[in-house]
């Protein structure tokens, strides 16, 4: 297994950077299909934890990515901020916010969030079929 | 603006968003499309075939721009949406909230306007 851990102060402006920076670290690893809906869930857990949980100030953020070669991806990501407490299902067409979590949920095979000791703990997995790796596995 | 080309037809507008469509620039597009809301087009074509990766803010965008020109009983429709646009619309279940066309061709054939 392969460990990935990062520590970064999120901000609105700087979410999508860390999303990226993973993003660049699995593209050693996985096909472009699995590689997308890792970054949707990279790119939307970090924004979660800037907007919602540190609410646009800058804040501690946590990313493990384990990679089970053959198997599949793990992520966890945490923050200290408050509780988490939006939306868990796709919201009416015309709405304009609200699709974070249902975007996560639906890429990833499994999903959890725990409160824990004041931080919000999101984590998932994702199996990734023996052709969606690269060769240098 | 910086972020975005605009092409004025007169009855079409057509923007060219040819970046990712993400939180971090979601809020600098709303203030550049608020000026475009006081021209007199009938249409706004969307043109998405450069945007590499939209995440959920990205989506909302689109969302309140469909939102807003149907309230001011105007036509909104993407032109051309990247492979990665498609499938996050279709992840959300919004691809069938969008009037799409292929070509501007399309989109004025389809909606009876007369080419500038």
């Amino acid at each position: 297994m392969l460990q990935l851990i990062l520590k970064d102060t999120v901000t609105p402006c700087r979410a999508r950077m860390i999303a990226r920076a993973v993003k660049s670290f699995l593209d050693t690893f996985v096909t472009s299909d699995v590689l997308f809906d890792l970054e949707l869930v990279l790119t939307e857990s970090c924004n979660n934890a800037a907007l919602h949980a540190y609410q646009g100030l800058p804040g501690e953020l946590e990313i493990k990515l384990d990679i089970v070669e053959h198997d599949q991806v793990a992520l966890q990501i945490r923050d200290w901020g408050r509780e988490f407490q939006c939306p868990w299902t796709l919201p009416d067409n015309n709405q304009e916010s609200g699709r974070g979590i249902y975007i996560m949920r639906q890429v990833m095979h499994t999903f959890d969030y725990s409160r824990v000791e004041d931080s919000n703990i999101f984590s998932f997995t994702k199996k990734v079929e023996p052709e969606q790796w690269k060769e240098c596995i | 603006m910086e972020r975005v080309h605009i092409e004025d037809k007169g009855n079409m507008l057509i923007v060219d968003i040819s970046r990712e469509m993400t939180m971090e620039i979601v809020d600098d597009l709303k203030k550049e499309f608020e000026d475009l809301f006081s021209r007199p087009w009938q249409v706004m074509a969307l043109d998405l075939s450069g945007v590499a990766f939209m995440d959920s803010a990205g989506i909302g965008f689109v969302t309140a721009l469909n939102n807003r020109s149907l309230q001011e009983g105007r036509k909104f429709c993407l032109l051309n949406p990247s492979e990665q646009v498609i499938k996050t619309l279709k992840l959300v279940n919004l691809w069938d909230l969008f009037a799409t066309y292929p070509s501007l061709e399309e989109i004025s054939r389809s909606l009876n306007l007369e080419q500038n």
